[in-house]
């Protein structure tokens, strides 16, 4: 090999792991406006569901003061309708909504890595595979969700299984297109024809796409929370928790809207929007870190 | 069109109509349809297994939802009696793969499909329930997404042409923020704003399947605009995105050398900005079908969106089933429609 083309195989992986080159993908995605807000927004809704593990002001379903109270000293976002604290139950959102969001990433993830990879890397596999994704692509989505919820009447783990089972062809086409262009690389065709086993070979394009699958993780994130939303607003989500949804499906039953308690229904969608929002930039300064690295 | 693709402009009565069929058969090769509609059956069958699946991922069968609702209405009854009566009724006494088969035949053989009765409204079909609540959904999301589409081109190229200008920069968090935001909280605050507070605008204005139109659009009027500014920051992002990529292309670069008026310039850039995002904007529409549903439900809308959520709150399974049903299929046929009017309306795109 070339020195060019050693410099090309070690490239990648420095730019993952921010060794060596200068421009690594993590110095550019630090220097990034959007990234470091992303970051910020995402690590104060973590930093938030860890914190309501331990600590909670009251108790979330208990009826703990006055009832329809706006935001006071005393209940910083004000009381429900049966004189719930709103604060508390904002915190203890948080928690199924990260658990969705990461765990339907997660499935997705999986699925769509294994079937772009295979459909990327094995040529055979590439037409049905891609069908496959179509297939899915083409559903539509969210009535789709709203449906099997009413249905399966999920948990948090079924929820993040089905909203994943409907998220991976995003993925899968993504990865798809890596993994048939890193193949395509003069170490690739060397190692092949080494005769290095194909199930090496295939991690080693599985590390060159990990920048990609993480971008696209981070939006399938971003779709587990608002899937998560619409259904528990529409009250088919999971039952056993308390995410931002459901306070505003309780909202919703009674009626704060005309009763113009205000404070009852922005704090929770607001939150959705926000968490949601530092999820997509977070993917897409990635993206773009990935992309201006890749066509230097 | 037809001139540009070196066919005769003819003066007969069929002219127009004869021209499109000679420069479909320009653009597509019978290989590519014939793939193209094995394809989309391929969708269809797909999307009739999951149906036939998803009742059947509940613990028990629907059939004891349904008695135990004859239970509520008329305690005397013999529940016994009444689950067999109802299993038989749907078929749910046979083993699964007899249900598959009937299933099928109810569905592929049969016009309108047959998913059964309704649970709800006894004695009325589900498909027909369903099929009186379509046009409306339709008029809503057309209505909706035409506006919507004509102000996020002009946005969409406006931003791609001050791209690391500070209004960009601004803009494109924003918008993602927008995006973000679901669609019923949006709503939420909207009534909370024009109506509770402002009293602009009533939010609950009824109307009826058969409604006069001027009526229609009068009560229609404030969930197109919520479902508008829901749905302009998708474009607006896609449509910006796709400026940008194109304005590195040589072909601006001689657009440019031509000394063509801004104006002039930006109207071909609006023009060419739009072909790329029609299939961009086709996959996103499971997402944005599922919003207006939830919008129709929220205004009590007599639209299949109602239609659905009622059923899934009230264990509706029959009219669950054939909401899917018919969704899917809209979905399917418009997708079709948009892969093979694409190259119609881009020259440069040919599926030979």
């Amino acid at each position: 090999m070339t020195e060019a083309e050693l410099k090309g195989k070690n490239f990648l992986k420095n730019k993952f792991r921010g060794i060596g080159a200068e421009n690594s993908m993590w110095r550019i995605l630090f220097k990034d406006g959007y990234f470091r807000i992303g970051a910020g927004i995402v690590f104060f809704f973590f930093v938030l569901a860890i914190v309501s593990f331990f600590y909670l002001p009251y108790n979330p379903v208990a009826s703990t003061g006055p009832l329809w109270s706006p935001p006071s000293y005393k209940h910083w976002f004000g009381t429900t309708g049966s004189g719930q604290d709103l604060f508390s139950q904002w915190m203890v959102g948080s928690q199924p909504t990260l658990l969705v969001a990461i765990l339907s990433a997660a499935v997705a993830s999986v699925v769509g890595v294994a079937v772009g990879i295979s459909a990327g890397y094995f040529r055979r596999l590439d037409e049905p595979m891609m069908r496959m994704a179509d297939v899915f692509l083409i559903l539509p989505v969210l009535p789709l969700l709203i449906v099997i919820a009413a249905f399966i009447r999920p948990t948090n783990f079924t929820a993040a299984l089905i909203i994943g089972v409907f998220s991976w062809p995003w993925m899968a086409r993504s990865v798809r297109s890596a993994a048939v262009s890193i193949k395509k690389s003069p170490y690739i065709e060397v190692s092949r024809m080494n005769g290095v086993p194909n199930s090496s070979i295939m991690k080693s394009i599985f590390m060159h796409t990990l920048p990609i699958v993480l971008a696209n993780a981070i939006f399938s994130a971003t779709g587990g929370i608002l899937f998560l939303a619409y259904m528990d607003y529409l009250g088919v989500g999971p039952v056993t928790s308390y995410a931002w949804g459901t306070t505003l499906f309780y909202a919703q039953q009674a009626n704060a809207l005309f009763v113009g308690a205000w404070w009852w229904i922005v704090p929770s969608g607001i939150s959705i929007a926000i968490l949601a929002t530092g999820f997509s930039l977070l993917g897409y300064s990635m993206e773009n870190a990935y992309r201006g690295v890749s066509s230097r | 069109m037809a001139t540009a693709t070196g066919q005769p402009i003819t003066k007969h009565g069929s002219g127009a109509f004869s021209n499109l069929w000679s420069s479909i058969k320009q653009r597509y090769s019978a290989r590519y349809i014939t793939r193209r509609i094995i394809g989309t059956i391929l969708v269809y069958i797909t999307t009739l297994i999951i149906i036939f699946i998803i009742p059947h991922l509940m613990p028990g069968n629907i059939a004891y939802q349904f008695v135990s609702r004859l239970l509520a209405i008329n305690p005397t009854i013999s529940p016994a009696k009444a689950l067999s009566i109802v299993e038989a009724e749907y078929g749910l006494n046979h083993p699964l793969y007899v249900q598959f088969e009937i299933y099928l035949k109810n569905v592929l053989l049969t016009f309108p499909p047959n998913f059964g009765n309704s649970f709800e409204f006894i004695s009325t079909p589900a498909m027909r329930i369903v099929m009186r609540a379509l046009p409306f959904t339709l008029l809503l999301i057309v209505i909706s997404q035409v506006i919507a589409w004509g102000s996020s081109i002009y946005l969409g190229v406006k931003l791609a042409l001050r791209k690391n200008h500070l209004s960009d920069k601004v803009a494109v968090p924003s918008l993602y923020m927008l995006y973000s935001i679901p669609i019923f909280w949006l709503a939420l605050i909207f009534i909370l704003i024009f109506t509770i507070d402002l009293h602009l605008i009533s939010s609950s204005i009824s109307v009826s399947a058969g409604a006069p139109f001027g009526k229609v659009m009068y009560a229609l009027a404030f969930p197109i605009a919520i479902v508008v500014v829901s749905t302009v920051p998708n474009h607006v992002l896609i449509i910006r995105s796709a400026t940008v990529d194109f304005l590195k292309s040589d072909f601006v670069m001689a657009l440019k050398a031509q000394g063509l008026k801004s104006s002039t310039f930006t109207l071909k850039l609006m023009k060419n900005a739009l072909l790329p995002s029609i299939t961009q904007f086709f996959m996103q529409f499971g997402y944005l079908i599922g919003g207006i549903y939830v919008i129709e439900s929220l205004f009590s809308l007599p639209g299949m969106g109602t239609v659905i959520i009622t059923a899934a709150i009230e264990y509706d399974y029959p009219v669950l089933e054939a909401g899917l049903f018919v969704t899917s299929v809209v979905m399917i046929v418009s997708n079709l429609i948009a892969d093979l009017l694409y190259p119609l309306l881009d020259p440069r795109v040919s599926y030979m």
